[in-house]
């Protein structure tokens, strides 16, 4: 039964991809029941994020129902308490009324500039200590390139800016940046393609038994 | 206070809840603690809660209700039946899936993940052909492209020399990822072909210059951000004590 | 060769050996401490069955099973009891061997002691050679001597008579029985004298209801095949019939080597089996059934297992509460180092945002050439043509993003063209309005050609929909408003029917996904797509803005680009404010990283060139970073 079932399940996956595909391919043919399959599946992909969404809830909720008193359930609270507040303020006001943007430039926006201002704290020290780590040509390379594009992507303060370092600034990211980004571009989406065929042949299945 | 009033208190009461969000995340600077773990549990459940409104909205009330109402409303008995026979199907498929929430229940929603997996899968498939792969490989198969070349003749070392460039930056990054190696003998290390190895390590110099490239606008992003809170800051302490 | 039999084994060896060369027992030993005819009984041979006659095939029979083959075999009282002569008869009982200090047994002395037989049948003669008058001997023993002397003329021996001995019934009628009748049956062993008077041919009987000791020396082993004993004189070999030679069993009856050594094995030495070996001993030992071992179901545990367990059960015990992290110190050299950084890049930041001076030029056009061909296509859009404004980057980057976004939705507004915003990001609604009150003519007054969509799910799929059908896949704005019945938007079916598609986002995948799934069919009909991107995302999407082809007409990447593009619309300066601490966070992040670098480099330089130390216990050794 488990493996009718698994195999229900990989029929049902490469039986949409197929369709799907050959509706790329033959748009007169199978463009409507491509539209189709689709839009179904972007409607079952929010219902996807509100599965996210219960989890979440869940999780935390669980949590708040442990007998031992920690700070993690003190968390959850604060956790639970803002996203229910959350809900009932957007979802009386709409999500474009003054409110909801008030609501998300007030938490949403300042807390994650602000760990993104951390994130710059944290890439200089781990910079300045890669050749400490590791003295190779490549972490050479690498840490060389980080210094000039950081010097020459703005004018230097008082002195304005140096003609060579905007210049090879420019160099680096239209020549060697962009043969080595082309690459990884075709990498990814040869590793893109080679996945969605796993998955439609069966051998991948990410969606489980 | 009516709304208005309350409209008019919002800003400067979202400036100091700002001003203190920001100072609570700032602090992870020192370490992990208390007031940045409490920040950080207060934005989950308000992008949480936005998300699932936003979800609710643009869905369920845009494209389930407010069509069934409309129609409704209209009279018009044949436009709701189309209308169901458009929405019910993926509304039970909806719900189906909705089942993955129940440990017990999760193994009933594995054809509906499996239906959003394959489409999902084939979309990729078309995308990367036909919207990267293609036009990457013309690119670069159109890198020496003598119509492109500029008319000057001291450009157009300069271009031939970047042309080259990038073609072999191109080729020796995607050869840097082929791991195939040869037959060997028992024992020995297993290693690649010379000439693959040559070329690996040409990539490997670009992927380095590449990822040199990626770190520097990630900090810099990251610095724009720092200097944003900054400029808030000051701006909060300007406005409330100054 | 005379040979000598194993009194162990039984197997014959040659009369030099002293020990058995199978076995290696003494052979010569034991026959010291026999008396003579014991010992010549060992060195007899066993008999190979010849042309006898009945009394000879009885005689045989005894023979193969007393191991005695030939008159030299037999011991002198057996071989004189066979066929004494008459001088010998009535000669007193002589010793068996001449050695005076052997032992006489006492029946054998008692024997002596006897007057002298009568006269006996030819057929009860002993053997010749045999010390002991021939009235003296059992009648068996009589009989064995006559039927192993193949010499002695069964049909007429002379009489030997025993003096003082009364001979039994069955002896004399024995007598007149003729000797040349063939023997049908002869028990081995009888235990009723009478019954074997009427049974043996010849009276030769051998009523055994014990072994002797000599007999049970007698194993199988001697029934091996003897080369046959030279005739000594004076003996005619005996004429058997023909019928008689062909009944005789030669293979049961022709001693053979037995198939295995059964020298290893035990001897029986108890019941009717003695002496044999290689056989299911009778003994009532070996049958005796014992109780088996009682095993107990008990566990038995030892104290130093029981403490073991104990041990056990306080390390299982201590997996599943959780241990307290040991308390760090606050102030470690990473700590402060990292405090330092941000002290550095902050405080410098801080002033600048107080100084407020523009005395950082921004960048030239020529050092981003994706700026002019962004503007380009900006200012080309017509009053009222739809433009699609894809709100994709995150909150937190609003501090970067909303300068280039704010530069680009004010241009439009400007120019009056219709704007559609949407997003493939929860929070891009939200966002998104943030956006139309910058264009909003006054408070409460927002911006009449702009609507806003809401959110599209499924990121690629949602976008693969969009190209497809706009209106199914955004029916209704957030405020449940039909916007394609618009005039602006009335026409718009498919996502090429847009005049422009602009997509700011900070994410490079968010910014691959729209690239890849709107590019084919916004290149098929000439549409252009516009970025918007953080610095993070530009690395990526700088190969798709080049080619013969460009996929993406346009980019504005991070804050320099979107300074520049304030600059060049002329739109009021918001990124411009941001610029002087920028850069200087720039130079102080470059210079950071110099210092550092270099330093460590330097360090790690020395640490390697130092000779290693000890290591100290329990800490464990970098491992040697392998050179790619």
């Amino acid at each position: 039964m488990k493996k009718a079932l698994s195999i229900g399940n990989a029929l049902i996956a490469i039986a949409a991809g197929v369709l799907v595909l050959l509706g790329y391919l033959l748009p007169e043919l199978l463009g409507t029941l491509r539209t189709l399959l689709v839009q179904w599946a972007v409607i079952l992909a929010a219902f996807a994020l509100l599965l996210g969404i219960i989890n979440l809830v869940m999780v935390h909720g669980k949590r708040l129902t442990t007998p031992k008193a920690s700070l993690n359930k003190l968390y959850s609270a604060v956790l639970l308490l803002s996203l229910i507040l959350t809900i009932l303020l957007v979802g009386i006001a709409t999500p474009t009324s003054f409110w909801s943007v008030w609501l998300v430039s007030t938490f949403q926006v300042p807390v994650e500039a602000s760990l993104l201002a951390v994130l710059a704290v944290v890439l200089v020290y781990s910079a300045s200590r890669l050749l400490s780590r590791r003295l190779h040509w490549t972490s050479l390379l690498f840490l060389g390139t980080v210094v000039l594009v950081l010097l020459g992507m703005a004018p230097l303060l008082f002195i304005g800016e140096v003609p060579i370092l905007s210049s090879l600034r420019q160099w680096l990211a239209s020549v060697p940046a962009l043969a080595g980004a082309r690459g990884l571009l075709l990498g990814v989406a040869l590793g893109a393609i080679a996945t969605g065929l796993r998955i439609l042949m069966g051998v991948d299945r990410p969606y489980g038994d | 206070m009516n709304l208005e009033q309350l409209t008019q208190w919002a800003d400067p009461i979202g400036a100091v809840i700002g001003f203190m969000l920001t100072l609570m995340v700032l602090s992870y600077v020192i370490g992990d603690n208390f007031l940045f773990r409490i920040a950080i549990h207060i934005f989950i459940g308000v992008a949480s809660g936005y998300a699932a409104v936003i979800i609710f909205y643009n869905i369920f009330w845009n494209q389930v209700i407010l069509p069934l109402l409309l129609v409704f409303l209209q009279g018009a008995p044949s436009g709701l039946l189309v209308s169901l026979a458009h929405i019910l199907p993926v509304l039970l498929l909806g719900g189906w899936m909705l089942t993955k929430a129940s440990p017990r229940l999760a193994r009933l929603g594995t054809p509906v993940l499996a239906f959003l997996v394959g489409v999902g899968a084939a979309t990729v498939i078309g995308g990367a052909l036909f919207g990267t792969l293609i036009p990457q490989v013309a690119a670069t198969a159109g890198v020496l492209d003598l119509d492109a070349a500029p008319d000057d003749t001291g450009k157009l070392v300069g271009w031939f020399i970047s042309s080259i460039f990038i073609l072999v930056g191109t080729v020796t990054t995607l050869s840097y990822f082929q791991f195939g190696v040869r037959p060997h003998i028992e024992g020995a290390i297993p290693t690649r072909h010379p000439f693959f190895e040559s070329m690996a390590t040409i990539g490997h110099g670009f992927i380095a210059i590449t990822l040199g490239v990626f770190f520097a606008g990630v900090l810099a992003a990251a610095l724009v951000a720092l200097v944003d809170r900054a400029r808030f800051l000051w701006q909060v302490i300007q406005s409330i004590f100054l | 060769m005379a040979e000598i039999l194993c009194p162990e084994c039984g197997k014959s060896n040659t009369d030099e050996l002293e020990t058995c060369r199978f076995c290696q027992a003494p052979l010569k030993p034991i026959d010291d401490a026999l008396p003579d005819w014991l010992g010549d009984l060992q060195h007899s041979e066993p008999e190979q069955p010849t042309e006898t006659s009945s009394t000879g095939e009885v005689g045989g029979l005894e023979a193969d099973l007393f191991g005695v083959t030939s008159d030299s075999d037999l011991p002198d009282w057996l071989r004189q009891s066979a066929t004494p002569p008459k001088s010998e008869i009535h000669a007193p009982p002589a010793p068996a061997s001449t050695d005076p200090t052997e032992e006489t047994p006492d029946w054998l002395a008692a024997l002596s002691s006897l007057p002298e037989p009568k006269a006996l049948p030819p057929s009860k003669v002993p053997a010749q050679g045999s010390a002991v008058p021939a009235e003296k001997l059992p009648d068996w023993l009589a009989n064995l001597g006559e039927a192993q002397n193949p010499d002695i003329p069964l049909e007429e021996p002379p009489p030997v008579p025993f003096d003082g001995v009364e001979t039994p019934d069955w002896l004399t009628s024995l007598d007149n029985v003729p000797t040349d009748k063939p023997v049908d049956v002869v028990p081995a062993f009888t235990f009723n004298e009478e019954e074997d008077a009427e049974l043996l041919v010849g009276g030769e009987d051998q009523p055994l209801s014990t072994l002797p000791d000599w007999a049970s020396q007698i194993t199988s082993e001697q029934t091996e095949v003897l080369p046959p004993e030279p005739i000594e004189p004076g003996l005619v070999p005996e004429e058997l019939p023909g019928w008689l030679i062909a009944m005789r069993p030669v293979e049961s009856v022709a001693p053979t080597a037995p198939l295995e050594d059964l020298s290893g094995t035990d001897v029986v030495s108890a019941g009717p089996l003695i002496g044999l070996r290689g056989v299911l001993s009778a003994e009532p030992d070996a049958l005796k059934s014992r109780k088996p071992v009682s095993y107990s179901l008990k566990l038995h545990v030892t104290d130093d297992q029981r403490s073991r367990l104990v041990l056990m059960e306080e390390l299982l015990a201590s997996e599943l509460t959780p241990k307290p992290l040991p308390a760090q110190p606050v102030l470690t050299p990473q700590n402060i180092f990292r405090l330092g950084i941000a002290l550095a890049l902050f405080l410098p930041v801080l002033f600048m945002m107080i100084r407020q001076s523009l005395s950082v030029p921004l960048p030239s056009m020529e050092t981003l050439p994706g700026v002019q061909d962004f503007y380009n296509e900006l200012v080309d859009v017509a009053p009222e043509t739809p433009v699609l404004l894809a709100i994709d980057y995150e909150a937190g980057f609003t501090g970067e993003m909303e300068v280039g976004a704010r530069a680009v939705v004010e241009q439009l507004a400007r120019q009056q063209a219709f704007l559609v915003l949407m997003s493939t990001n929860t929070t891009g609604p939200a966002l998104a309005e943030r956006l139309l009150t910058e264009i909003a003519i006054a408070p409460g007054k927002p911006y009449p050609n702009a609507v806003n969509l809401g959110y599209l799910p499924g990121g690629a799929l949602g976008l693969a929909e969009l190209v497809l059908s706009p209106r199914q896949s955004l029916p209704y704005t957030l405020n449940a408003i039909d916007p394609w019945v618009l005039p602006s938007l009335i026409s718009i079916n498919t996502l090429s029917d847009f005049s422009l598609v602009i997509v700011m986002t900070n994410d490079a995948e968010t910014a691959r996904a729209w690239i890849e799934q709107t590019s084919p069919a916004l290149q098929a009909n000439g549409v252009p797509l516009l970025l918007v991107t953080s610095s993070q995302a530009e690395p990526l999407v700088i190969p798709y803005t080049s080619g013969a082809l460009p996929q993406v007409q346009g980019l504005l990447a991070g804050l320099p680009g979107s300074v520049l593009l304030e600059h060049r619309t002329g739109v009021a300066s918001n990124g411009s404010g941001m610029w002087d601490a920028f850069s200087l966070s720039l130079t102080i992040s470059a210079l950071v990283i110099l210092i550092g670098s270099v330093s460590g480099a330097v360090i790690a330089a020395l640490k390697e060139g130092k000779p290693e130390t000890k290591k100290q216990p329990g800490r464990k050794s970098e491992p040697k970073q392998e050179q790619s």
